[in-house]
């Protein structure tokens, strides 16, 4: 499979009080084409500021260092003009908030054909007809009249739709969804990730998921990337990482979630809260929590194979056989 | 759990410890330069008015022999009288640092009276709504439909010119800006689920109102009643220039200006210095009112 | 075990739409639309359905927080809603509330312990050094520290706020909690250190919980029983395992349908549903389900279909069960 992105040691520094804080550190992962990579991990563990990070949206006074590769380039290093056409256009993006990532003063339709007459050299009237063409594609009735309502006159299931006909508008090769069914009902978040399956496949797309619900996960990735704590601890293909799973902390998160059939177990929390920003501490982020932490733990574990393409970064698979398999 | 003598001793009043001691509580001139600004000149305002027996030179009833040229004209800036005298040979320094203590009374006991209005009018209007709120809105409306000024000397002309009168008059009809700020703050904050939580526990109205919902809005109100100050002060000396307000001879900006009104051809210090005095005090009070407000702002809070 | 603690009966919350000048009433969202049910002593109802079916309303409506449009509510026998002043100010320290939003639900002016001793003022309970021990009584037993009494809502994680809000609940020692949407807000690692929570509490006070949520796999986690609420009518009721393996409403099974299953390898009939959502101020006729039933027939355009009880404990109304 042809790497599309490729993200190598990538780390987000933000200052805060007058000294740098590290948000994400090290952080390595490829997309390949047409493959959807989940990037999972708890609230405040850095997966909004990885994927603003590729998309050069991070605020001003923001160390980044590290590599995105998109065919071939350094997305950090290219100038602002190449960056803007690439955004929205090679690479697009789907945020959390359906809510308030529409702009509340414009039609759908002019907000959905502005990337159209400024990628693709459209005229207003074919970028129109392109636009209800696409609120189609995305499943939403009366297109034609929609594409002359306001966003607040849809629903949130609807305005939904319409940032990912915004998205698709230009055929991206690269898609980065965060959270896109966060804020949705159950039934309406499996519209939108029936469609988005669907969008997907057709155009071959290379996706970047992310969210923090397991089920999303295993439902439509193939690979996973499991972040705690700003890095990237545990990573492999979908069903490699739900059968065996190999790192404290993923193992910890599924066995705290309920489960919707079977036997009613107790749930096994993890024990403890994500440390802050500004106490990091040195050594394994997660060994504050972790129940099999070690003397060896206080030094800064690196990534083992435990599997084909499978990594973990955790001080038990050091020695060979204490794996949790 | 069980705990000892000394822990209930030392949590008991569950007063809170300060946890983050890296926290600056003073923040620096360069961040709110309006509040340090406003702020000096408003306790400049207040240490004159306090010592003005200690800091006036003079008696500012008294009428100087040597107040007054061979022509009958006021004396201009000189050692003696250092802002010059009146067209009564007063010492126009003496009148105006006496003239702070009404100003500054009228200002505070006035926007004292339409703090208690407002803030009252705000909380029953916004907590209970209904019937309630749509009595005392149009009340609102009404008070503020009227020009403030006139409503005033009308009032002031019927209770006859006093200091206290005045102070009354401006207290009672000057509360519907405040009423209303403090009526959206309620409306606000009675949705938050901390206050539906104390409903929940059966508090009394009043408990909520004055422990749980007033406490939480008064950052808006404290903002608004330190610029009504201004304003305030303002209304006093129109009333005092138009004759209604505090009656010569006692000393006030507002009588000082329209006494040198006549002779400011002339000598112009008559009028410039009362003037002055009555702008940097205002701009002091408006100056920390605006510097007050950037400080409770949410945005700069998180700095 | 099965002796009723609290139960309602056509419970119905219209809110009113004002428009204009004159701000006259041009209409109603029927939140809440003629609810019945009845909780058992120590069990937890769980509450299920999608965003502004009434869930909410629903529960604020039992505390009378919102004042219902008309219904019963029956607490151990007596009448909630006919109660005076002095009756509901008693009532309140049976049935207790826990909120969703952790940064909204406590008074950001408040230390914790000023927080907990509230309840314990308002109904005069304890003297004052009594007060204090049962505010570290009721730390501990929400697993916070001490100390954290004189600390202020804005220095604690999301779950250690829910905790809190759970220990104020606790301190008039209600029998029934309602919880709406405790855990929503919260991380999975710390909402499950709270589903433990709950459940010990549960176990140690038995108490009686009505568990508002969206997401199922909590609720069937947590919950004896399970009612599916959509726009404002109840679809189904039953027991928690009956309901999750044989829901029989058609939005039951499509919201079971729905959720996404942790497991890669799941393989399953997913319903997806089309049509529009219809909306609470203007509820389609005859099923409100009709619009996205995929099976819906002439008949559910025009009638309401009755609530029935198909087995025992199993209530569900649909045309076509
Ligand atoms: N502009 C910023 N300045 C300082 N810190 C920031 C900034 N943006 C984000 N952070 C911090 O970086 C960390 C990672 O934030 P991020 O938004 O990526 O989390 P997330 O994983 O997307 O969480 P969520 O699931 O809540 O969306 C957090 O601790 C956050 O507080
Ligand atoms: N005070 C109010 N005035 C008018 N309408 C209201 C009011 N409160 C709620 N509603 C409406 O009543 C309906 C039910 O709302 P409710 O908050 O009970 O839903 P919910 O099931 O709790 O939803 P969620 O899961 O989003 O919390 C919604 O359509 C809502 O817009
Ligand atoms: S490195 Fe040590 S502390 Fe970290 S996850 Fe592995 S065992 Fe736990
Ligand atoms: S009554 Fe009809 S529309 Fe309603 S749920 Fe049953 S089949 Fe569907
Ligand atoms: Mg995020
Ligand atoms: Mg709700």
């Amino acid at each position: 499979m042809e790497k599309v992105l490729e993200v190598r040691d990538l780390t987000i520094e933000f200052l805060i009080e007058e000294r740098y804080h590290q948000a994400v550190q090290g952080v390595s992962f490829e997309i390949g084409e047409g493959e959807t990579l989940g990037l999972v991990g708890e609230s405040g563990c850095g997966k909004s500021v990885t994927s603003l990070a590729l998309m050069r949206l991070l605020p001003v006074h923001t160390k980044v260092s590290g590599q995105v590769r998109f065919r071939g380039e350094d997305l950090l290093t290219v100038g602002e003009p190449k960056m803007r056409q690439i955004r929205g256009n090679e690479i697009s993006m789907i945020f959390q908030e359906p809510m308030t990532s529409l702009n509340p003063v414009h039609r759908i339709g002019t907000q959905i054909s502005e990337s159209l007459i400024l990628h693709r050299n459209l005229s207003a009237s074919k970028a129109r007809a392109q636009s209800i063409e696409l609120l189609k594609l995305v499943g939403i009735p009366r297109a034609e009249q929609i594409v002359d309502e306001y966003p607040h006159q849809l629903s949130g299931g609807m305005r939904q739709r319409v940032m990912i006909a915004m998205a698709m508008a230009c055929q991206p090769t690269v898609l980065i969804a965060d959270e896109p069914t966060t804020a949705l009902d159950v039934t309406i978040q499996a519209q939108i990730l029936d469609l988005m399956r669907n969008l997907t496949a057709q155009n071959r797309m290379s996706t970047l998921l992310i969210t923090h619900d397991l089920g999303v996960v295993a439902e439509m990735c193939d690979r996973v990337a499991v972040m705690y704590a700003g890095q990237i601890v545990e990573q492999g293909p979908v069903r490699e990482i739900f059968r065996h799973p190999s790192h404290p902390y993923t193992i910890g998160l599924m066995n705290c979630i309920p489960k919707i059939a079977g036997e009613r177990t107790r749930l096994v929390p993890i024990e403890g809260n994500v440390p802050s920003l500004q106490n990091m501490g040195t050594g394994c982020r997660f060994a504050p929590r972790c129940p099999q932490a070690m003397e060896v733990c206080k030094n800064e574990p690196q990534e083992y194979d435990v599997g084909t393409g499978h990594k973990s970064r955790c001080w038990l698979h050091a020695e060979a056989g204490v794996t949790s398999r | 759990m069980s705990l000892s003598e000394s822990d209930i001793k030392q949590y008991q009043p569950f007063t809170p410890v300060p946890v983050n001691s890296k926290k600056r509580p003073f923040r620096s001139l360069r961040e709110f330069p309006m509040l340090y600004v406003g702020g000096f000149l408003v306790l400049l305002l207040i240490v004159v008015a306090l010592f003005a027996p200690l800091l006036a030179p003079h008696n500012p009833d008294a009428v100087f022999q040597n107040g007054l040229n061979a022509n009958g004209t006021p004396i201009a800036p000189n050692g003696e009288f250092p802002f010059g005298t009146d067209s009564n040979g007063r010492d126009i320094l003496s009148r105006v640092i006496y003239g702070s203590r009404v100003s500054l009374t009228v200002g505070v006991v006035s926007t004292v009276i339409n703090l208690f209005i407002g803030v009252v009018v705000g909380l029953l209007s916004g907590y209970f709504g209904k019937w309630v709120d749509t009595v005392l809105m149009r009340a609102v409306d009404t008070i503020l439909a009227f020009p403030f000024l006139l409503f005033a000397m009308a009032l002031v002309a019927v209770l006859g010119p006093s200091l206290w009168n005045v102070l009354f008059a401006i207290g009672i009809l000057g509360w519907g800006t405040m009423a209303r700020v403090v009526r959206g703050q309620v409306l606000s904050l009675k949705e938050f689920d901390y206050v539906q939580a104390e409903r929940a526990l059966g508090a009394s109205h009043a408990r909520i109102m004055f422990r749980i919902i007033l406490p939480n809005a008064i950052g808006p109100v404290i903002v608004l009643a330190t610029l009504n100050v201004g304003m305030n002060m303002l209304t006093e000396a129109g009333l005092s220039f138009l004759g209604i307000g505090i009656q010569p001879p006692q000393a006030s900006w507002g009588n000082m200006i329209q006494q040198g009104m006549n002779t400011y051809a002339f000598a112009p210090w008559t009028l410039w210095f009362p003037g002055l005095a009555l702008v940097v005090a205002v701009l002091g009070f408006n100056m920390m009112g605006d510097g007050l407000r950037d400080l409770l702002d949410p945005h700069n809070a998180t700095r | 075990m099965t002796e009723a603690l609290l139960k309602v009966q056509d419970l119905v919350k219209y809110f009113p739409i004002h428009r204009g000048v004159f701000q006259h009433t041009v209409g109603h969202v029927k939140a809440v639309d003629g609810i019945s049910f009845t909780v058992n002593r120590g069990e937890t109802l769980g509450v299920v359905g999608e965003s502004g079916c009434g869930k909410s309303t629903m529960g604020r409506s039992v505390l009378r927080l919102i004042e219902p449009t008309r219904g019963r509510v029956e607490f151990e026998g007596k009448d909630v809603l006919a109660l005076n002043k002095q009756g509901m100010r008693i009532m309140r320290r049976e049935m207790q509330i826990v909120f969703q939003d952790p940064y909204a639900s406590l008074n950001p002016r408040f230390t914790i312990g000023q927080t907990l001793l509230e309840p314990m003022k308002i109904h005069h309970l304890h003297n004052p050094r009594e007060r204090l021990q049962h505010v570290y009584r009721l730390l501990d037993r929400v697993g916070l520290a001490a100390e954290y009494a004189r600390r202020f809502p804005h220095e604690f994680s999301g779950g250690q706020r829910q905790r809190v809000g759970i220990a104020r609940a606790l301190a008039v020692d209600p029998k029934l909690v309602i919880l709406d949407e405790p855990v929503a807000a919260l991380d999975v690692s710390v909402q499950s250190q709270v589903l433990n929570l709950l459940e010990d509490l549960q176990n140690e006070l038995n108490l009686t919980f009505v568990f508002i949520a969206h997401d199922l796999s909590v609720v069937r986690h947590i919950s004896d029983r399970v009612l599916v609420l959509y726009l404002g009518r109840m679809a189904e009721i039953a027991d928690s395992e009956e309901l999750f393996t044989h829901p029989l409403h058609p939005y039951t099974k499509a919201l079971l349908s729905a959720i996404p299953v942790p497991d890669p390898d799941a393989k399953r009939e997913r319903i997806i549903l089309q049509g529009d959502l219809p909306s609470p101020a203007n509820p389609p006729s005859g099923c409100p389900f009709h619009t996205r039933c995929p099976v819906a027939v002439d008949k559910c355009r025009q009638e309401v279909p009755v609530w029935r009880e198909v087995q025992s404990g199993h209530h569900v109304a649909c045309h076509l069960v």
